[in-house]
Order: C-alpha cells, then sequence, then structure tokens
C-alpha cells in the first residue's frame, strides 16, 4: 500500500499506482505529442487585398483572433489601403482636389513610408501610382508604355508630393498614391495589433507571403520560416530561419511577370527610372521588426542588390538575404547561425 | 493482475478522472492520419475537407468557383489539374503532399490547404 503524504490522504494500492503511472505516461506523450506536432494551433485560409492569407494560432481565443485577423485586414484594404477601392483614403485622397481629412492611422502609416522612401534614394515611392497605372502588371494582355508615357507618369513621382498636416492629406503636382510595396506589410502590422489585444500564446500570419510572427509557437522557442525557392514552387523552400517575433517579406523577379519581343519585364518598378528593375539578384528576404518596414525594404534591396542595400539595412535594424541567378546566397552578418541552406543547389558565399 | 488488488473508491477516481483527461486530449485526434487532409476554401468559406490518404483511386473534382478549378486526387496527393484563370499559378502550385503545402487562385479565391502533423517543416514559408 502507498499513502500520498501531505494535504491529499488519499489511499491506493501498487497495482493502482502502477496504472496511474502508465496513463501519465499516456498524457504526457500525448501532450508532447500534440505540442511537437502543432496540434493545438488553429489554422485560417483567406483570399483578401487581391492575396492568400493564412494565419496560425495558439492558444485562449484562437479561432475568434484567426477571424479577426482575416477581418481587419479585408476592413482595412476596402476602407484604408487600396487604391481600387473606391471608398478607401487612398482612392480619395487621390481623387479629391483639395486636402481630405483622413484619421490618426492614415497618418501614421504615411509618416513612416516617407522617411522609408527617402531613404530609398527615390527608388521606391508612394506616389507611384500614375507609373503603375502606366504598366499596370494586373491586366491579363500587357503593353510596355512608350518612353513619352513614362517621362510623364514619372513627372508626378515623389514623396516630397504628400503634404501631411495634422490629419489632412494633400496631394501636389498630379501624385497618386500606391502602397503596392508597402501592402502586404501594412496588413502583417494589423494582424499584430489584433494578436497583441488577444489572449493567443502565439500566432503567425502569412500574407501574400510576408510573415508576421507573433510571441511563441507551441513547444518551441523559435518559429521557423522557409524562404521560398525562387527556382521552384511556392511551396519549396531553399533556407530555413529560426526567429523570434518578427516580420520577413521576400521581394523576387519570378512573382509576377512578363515577357515581350523576348524582354522579361518583372513587376518592380524603380521609381527613379520609371522602368522594371534590370538585376541579377533573382530573390531577397528581408526580416525587420515590422511588417511595413520588411515589405518595403525587401523592395529596396532587391532594386540596390547586395553591396549597396546594407547601409538601409543597418540604419533599419534589419537583415537580409539575396538569391543571385546563378543560386549563390549572401546575407547580412546578423543572419549568423539563425539561417540554414537545405537545399544543397544553393551556395552561401561568405 | 487488478483481480488481485483491492481498489478503493478514492482510487477509481483517480483512474477515472485521469482517462477522462486523457481521452479530451486524444479526442481532436482521433480520425486524423499524417498530413492527409487538404481544406479547399472558396471566396473565404471552407467548402470542404477531403482526406486523399483515405482515397482508393485517382479521381478527379470540379469546384464550383469562377474561374473554375479541377482538382486531382491520387493517395498520395491533391493538386489542381485544370484551371480557367490567366495566370495558371495554383496549378503551377504542382502536387500537393505535405503540412502546409498550398496551391492559392486570386482570380477563383480559392485555396488548398495541406494539414497535417509532419514533423520538421518550417512554421510559414515567405515568398
Amino acid at each position: 500500500m502507498f499513502f500520498l503524504k501531505g494535504r491529499f490522504k488519499i489511499k491506493f494500492t501498487k497495482g493502482t499506482a502502477v496504472t496511474l503511472l502508465l496513463f501519465a505516461a499516456l498524457l504526457a506523450a500525448v501532450a508532447a505529442d500534440f505540442v511537437m506536432t502543432g496540434d493545438l494551433s488553429f489554422k485560417l485560409d483567406a483570399v483578401a487585398m487581391g492575396s492568400d492569407i493564412s494565419v496560425k494560432t495558439f492558444g485562449r481565443g484562437k479561432k475568434t483572433t484567426a477571424q479577426e485577423i482575416i477581418d481587419t485586414i479585408q476592413r482595412e484594404d476596402k476602407f484604408y489601403w487600396s487604391a481600387k477601392e473606391p471608398e478607401s483614403f487612398i482612392s480619395r485622397i487621390n481623387a479629391s482636389a483639395n486636402s481630405l481629412l483622413t484619421d490618426r492611422r492614415v497618418v501614421n502609416v504615411l509618416s513612416e513610408i516617407i522617411p522609408i522612401c527617402a531613404d530609398s534614394g527615390g527608388e521606391l515611392d508612394l506616389t507611384v501610382g500614375e507609373l503603375t497605372k502606366s504598366w499596370n502588371f494586373d491586366a491579363d494582355t500587357h503593353i510596355v508604355p512608350s518612353d513619352e508615357t513614362i517621362k510623364n507618369a514619372l513627372k508626378t513621382v515623389g514623396f516630397g508630393n504628400v503634404a501631411i498636416d495634422n490629419l489632412n492629406v494633400y496631394l501636389r503636382n498630379g501624385a497618386q498614391l500606391d502602397l503596392g510595396a508597402f501592402g502586404k506589410g501594412i496588413a502583417c502590422d494589423a494582424a499584430k495589433t489584433v494578436m497583441e489585444r488577444s489572449k493567443i500564446s502565439g500566432g503567425v500570419a502569412i500574407i501574400g507571403g510576408s510573415i508576421l510572427t507573433y510571441g511563441k509557437p507551441s513547444g518551441k522557442e523559435k518559429w521557423t520560416v522557409g524562404l521560398r525557392n525562387p527556382n521552384g514552387s511556392s511551396n519549396e523552400y531553399f533556407a530555413v530561419l529560426e526567429v523570434g517575433e518578427c516580420a520577413v517579406s521576400t521581394s523576387g523577379s519570378y512573382e509576377k511577370y512578363f515577357v515581350q519581343n523576348g524582354v522579361l519585364y518583372n513587376h518592380i518598378l524603380s521609381a527613379k527610372t520609371g522602368k522594371p528593375v534590370n538585376t541579377t539578384i533573382k530573390s531577397v528576404s528581408v526580416i525587420s521588426s515590422s511588417g511595413l518596414l520588411s515589405d518595403a525594404l525587401s523592395t529596396i534591396c532587391f532594386i540596390l542588390g547586395y553591396e549597396k542595400s546594407l547601409e538601409i539595412l543597418e540604419k533599419y535594424n534589419s537583415e537580409a538575404v539575396f538569391v543571385d541567378n546563378d543560386n549563390f546566397v549572401y546575407m547580412t552578418d546578423g543572419l549568423e547561425g539563425i539561417l540554414t541552406i537545405t537545399d544543397g543547389a544553393f551556395k552561401s558565399v561568405q | 493482475m487488478f483481480s488481485k488488488l483491492r481498489l478503493k473508491k478514492s482510487d477509481l477516481l483517480l483512474i477515472a478522472g485521469v482517462l477522462f483527461i486523457a481521452f479530451l486530449l486524444l479526442l481532436p485526434r482521433l480520425g486524423k492520419s499524417e498530413g492527409s487532409t487538404a481544406v479547399i476554401t472558396i471566396d473565404n468559406k471552407e467548402y470542404m475537407i477531403i482526406n486523399f490518404k483515405e482515397t482508393e483511386a485517382e479521381y478527379f473534382l470540379d469546384l464550383p468557383c469562377e474561374p473554375k478549378i479541377t482538382l486531382r486526387v491520387t493517395k498520395d496527393c491533391i493538386c489542381v489539374s485544370e484551371a480557367g484563370c490567366p495566370d495558371q499559378i495554383c496549378v503551377n502550385a504542382g502536387e500537393l503532399h505535405g503540412d502546409g503545402d498550398r496551391a492559392v487562385c486570386l482570380p477563383a479565391k480559392t485555396v488548398i490547404s495541406v494539414r497535417g502533423s509532419q514533423k520538421n517543416l518550417p512554421d510559414a514559408i515567405a515568398y
């Protein structure tokens, strides 16, 4: 006979003790398996803001939080950021001949974007609306705009054309806002705000390929983020990052492009030249503290290339992984020990 | 062995409690097998779940979306075999096998996502 001492005065036999131990072992195994395999998570897929969205959440309120993230992204796209939605603040600012009264969210985001544009040396700009309309990469058939059309569109480009006075926003010189280079990042940050307000223990939001990690994954200290193989399908990755809370965005020439007269035109436009970037870089992934930063910086880094990107990456305390056309991988120093190349076709340069 | 044991009421209560907790933990797992389930979402609503590991013979399935999408389902994988969209990104996603593999058709607002419990896969893929 065994006796539990202390507060519990329950008697039980040796056989019962063995049975209990077996059940305890079973419980521990089941719990460990749940934790290791992530079966405690809730996953939700959706299509919103012209992108695919996938949310995985853990802990208390995981279902409602995942749904709230999707709802928030859809709402913000419709009423704030989409230049295609007539009711959005961006559309209304573009259509307004005078200053438009917006709200704190709009002003905060625009105020965060403008210095990044300034630091890009004119390569990235939020007023490329006329330019992106000229190229229209979303159309089924593509026409390369004439040099004259590009020249005229470039006259309207410049972050200095955006005037912000308290909550009022005004565009000068025919400028048109297009937050396409920032949209997925803005949505990632909106997802983070929802997660921070919730009681979940961790979550990951994938918005059109941009990733936001929050809290901790179940049973692990770090999140693992695969970086897409630029030569493979969307489910193949060439390297894995181990990260805490952060945002990861990738820009690549494989994503959206068209070929005309034997020339490949990728969708990433230089706001300086008005033309698609001619580069030997195939993809760039940037790891930052916010989605807006990682999204914007991945585009800037794709345009600038490895060497010229180091300064702006350091300024914004971000890290990056570059893959060139020959599958050579260049990474910033902060990723040492964090990034593992898992596909033998890719070689690290450092 | 148990016939020789003299179980008291408190012993039985303990065992019942442990069994109940074990059952609760196992409940969400019942009926699932590793990497076997594809969740089809159309226009942000879960349309159907396919346990493709239980597929006996290959078959094709038309989804009620616009543009039209046809899935090919086999014992080993699920994939978009035909799609009416111009970019064919969903078709190019190829065969979906493991947890987290996805095919997305933005024009049709359709997502095919494999869910399972394979280990050592990334939590997310940036693209």
